[in-house]
């Protein structure tokens, strides 16, 4: 997992697009294996142990949105979904399953490549600082049991709400959270349609943080929110 | 019902004779032997003939019998025998009961006449207005609706259905008052050639069933299925009159219906030619470009220098985002074709719906002419994500094909207390005059023959599934300019923003 090459698994039925993945994904010095459905993908994340999914939401055999909960039952391995634009729902679904983010069909190398980067980096840091008490995500870090929050080394007057949104998006930095997801688990159950309320949340969050357009907290438009180092380029 | 309104009148008039001849009797008694026997004759005359008028004719034969009693009792000599005495006396009873016989019969035969006249007088006026009901440009569902209605309210039935010709067979039209059960409904098919007249289906499990067919010219339109109170012969009669009215009705709606439905297929079939045409086109053009790109980039003898290949590669790029644009278009409009389109609406910022419109656009340079005025921050709106930037992004890309190079489009925002209205203008030509009311109708070519017709006939599509319109008007300094509006989400001050003194510690 340190300087050894990247692998990374590639489940999607078309030939022809996993061609031009293993192709791309192999100049750019990815290892490349490829899974033509779901359990044999399933087999093949064992068997290859990738560091990341490349998942096609429309399988033949098992459902993508299956399959990342399948998957997670075992496994922390950070899935990418590949998913047509009007898939909006199942996009959601697969999100809410353990999917980590995701790539709109069609894409271009250059973006899948940012995407892919992002959630590896991010997918080591959650590793390296599992048992700290501090997390850390570009400039901010976040003192777990102190409940305080630094930008760049200057303390960040959070409130308690402000903190709660912030820490849950950093426990898994990188990870696309819909907005059902956060308002169930920090709001709590009964909650979930007021999207705009936790938007609110968020630009108050984005001033504080000196994040006026969104590059550290990102908007993922109908779907939620992730949190990414400044410096993951996207 | 009208034998309890005829028992009651016989009661009244019967109870009106005895208490008449009770008063005259009693009025005469003491001078009975003062007045002449003729006198209270024509005085005894009056209970009786006021018991024909109220009551009919029997209650004047118990009241000529009572009269006859009373006179030969009280006011003939000897007086409480039957036995009349003189025989002057005998003539006058005789001529009394003659006389009275005679009356009751004429005012009776009277009365039954103005009965009759206000009996027909009410059915012609029933029918007229239950007929006046089937005028009027109705659906053919609505017009049949209107008959069980009128039928079940007029005739007071328990329910009334309406069954109509199906493809293989009836099939109910419409139904008033309670449902009819399955087992009853199996019950009414008829056999083949029934005569267009009320006929009653009685067995022993329904015994007030009764159907009654609808034709026009002998052609079966319909069957009329009633349930409930045993039908009187001139109701019959008026429910008669009423179906043939109601067959006529139904008959031309239902030619009106297949009218408009031809009317409707051969616009479908136009439509699907006119799209094959345009799709074609459009899907071709960026095809074209592609292919050529791609095989002069994998000719082996072909020598390129990097600027040419790296343009090469780039025009099969922004061509894929051209068609992959077109594609989402198209796919958007089979679902609106298909009536599938309901918005999935959720609560969000004006500003993020705007920067996902211009993000749909793809990589393209003509993105720097857009400029974006007045958006306000953390204004909400209800509205389907997805189908309003789609929206927005097809009012962009037809803003930008007409706007001249290098001169901006426009988004502006602004809000009144109920709304956000969105307006995108170019700086092209405008619309011409005669456009104006044809712009968003699909496969409208521009003079480009491009797409564009077809994104803002979506764009309006998506609007309207909203519950809003597009307005487009040439703005006053040129160019077109293209508004809706949505519904504005208020934020109030809930529990949900109150944490604000809260510290994290």
């Amino acid at each position: 997992m340190n300087s050894s090459v990247t692998k990374i698994l590639l489940v999607d039925d078309d030939r022809s697009l996993l061609r031009a993945l293993e192709i791309g994904l192999g100049a750019k010095g990815y290892e490349t294996a490829n899974s033509r459905n779901g359990n044999d993908g399933l087999a093949q994340a064992v068997l290859f142990s990738p560091d990341l999914i490349l998942l096609d939401l429309g399988l033949p055999d098992l459902d993508g949105i299956e399959f990342c909960r399948k998957f997670r039952t075992f496994s922390e391995t950070p899935i990418l979904v590949l998913s047509a634009a009007e898939d909006e729902t199942r996009k959601v679904a697969a999100l809410d399953a353990g999917a980590d983010d995701y790539v709109t069909k069609p894409f271009g190398m250059a973006e899948l490549e940012a995407r892919i980067r992002v959630a590896l980096r991010h997918a080591r840091g959650r590793h390296d600082q599992n048992r700290s008490t501090v997390t850390t995500v570009g400039a901010i870090s976040i003192d777990w049991e102190r409940r305080i929050v630094t930008n760049g080394g200057v303390t960040v007057d959070l409130t308690a709400k402000e903190f709660d949104l912030l820490s849950y998006l950093a426990k898994n930095s990188g990870k696309v959270y819909t907005h059902h997801q956060i308002l169930r688990d920090i709001w709590g159950r009964g909650y979930g349609e007021e999207t705009h309320y936790l938007r609110v949340y968020i630009n108050r969050l984005r001033k504080k943080l000196g994040d006026p357009d969104g590059k550290i907290i990102k908007t993922n438009p109908g779907i939620g929110y992730q949190l990414l180092d400044c410096a993951d380029e996207s | 019902m009208l034998n309890a309104r005829k028992w009651r009148e016989q009661i009244i008039g019967l109870a009106l004779t005895v208490v008449l001849f009770l008063a005259v009797s009693s009025a005469m008694f003491p001078f009975r032997s003062h007045i002449s026997v003729a006198t209270s004759a024509l005085v005894l005359v009056i209970p009786v003939i006021w018991g024909v008028v109220i009551g009919g004719f029997g209650v004047g034969l118990i009241g000529i019998a009572l009269g006859f009693l009373v006179y030969d009792f009280i006011f003939i000599p000897p007086y409480y025998t039957l036995s009349v005495g003189q025989k002057q006396n005998w003539i006058a009873l005789g001529v009394y009961a003659i006389v009275v016989i005679l009356v009751s019969r004429v005012v009776a035969n009277l009365k039954d006449a103005r009965s009759l006249a206000l009996e027909r007088e009410k059915h012609a006026r029933q029918l007229f207005e239950l007929s006046k009901l089937l005028l009027g440009d109705k659906e053919l569902s609505e017009l049949l609706e209107t008959v069980t209605d009128s039928v079940q309210l007029a005739f007071h039935f328990e329910s009334v259905v309406l069954l109509l010709q199906g493809s293989e067979k009836l099939e109910v039209g419409a139904a008033s008052g309670q449902a009819l059960s399955n087992e009853d409904l199996q019950k009414l098919i008829p056999n083949a050639g029934v005569p267009a007249t009320l006929y009653r289906i009685s067995d022993d499990q329904s015994p007030s069933l009764s159907s009654l067919a609808l034709t026009v010219a002998g052609r079966p339109v319909g069957l009329l299925v009633m349930r409930g109170t045993q039908t009187q012969s001139p109701d019959i009669q008026l429910l008669s009159t009423f179906a043939n009215n109601a067959a006529l009705a139904i008959e031309q709606a239902q030619l009106k219906q297949q009218a408009l439905q031809a009317k409707l297929l051969e616009e479908t079939d136009r439509w699907r030619r006119a799209l094959l045409g345009s799709v074609s086109h459009d899907l071709r053009t960026p095809l074209a470009s592609i292919k050529t790109a791609a095989s002069g980039l994998s000719d082996p003898s072909a020598s390129l220098d990097p600027s040419q290949r790296s343009e090469l590669l780039e025009t099969i790029s922004a061509q894929t985002d051209r068609l992959s644009r077109l594609v989402v278009n198209l796919l958007d409009m089979t679902r609106i074709d298909a009536g599938v389109l309901a918005p999935r609406q959720t609560i969000i910022e004006i500003s993020e719906l705007i920067e996902e419109g211009i993000s749909a656009l793809g990589d393209r340079k003509a993105k720097e002419q857009i400029v974006v005025r007045n958006c306000p921050n953390e204004v909400f709106v209800s509205a389907d994500h997805a189908l309003i930037s789609q929206v927005i992004a097809n009012l962009l890309e037809n803003a930008l094909r007409y706007s001249p190079q290098g001169q901006p489009v426009t988004i502006d925002v602004s809000t009144t207390p109920a709304e956000v209205l969105l307006a995108v203008s170019d700086s092209g030509p405008g619309v011409p005059p005669g456009l104006k009311e044809h712009i968003f109708e699909m496969f409208k070519k521009d003079s480009g023959g491009g797409y564009a017709g077809l994104g803002l006939a979506i764009a309006d599509a998506f609007v309207s599934a909203h519950g809003g319109h597009i307005e487009v008007e040439n703005a006053p300094s040129g160019g077109a300019r293209f508004s809706f509006s949505l519904p504005l989400v208020p934020l109030d001050e809930s529990e949900f923003l109150s944490d604000q003194d809260t510290p994290s510690r």
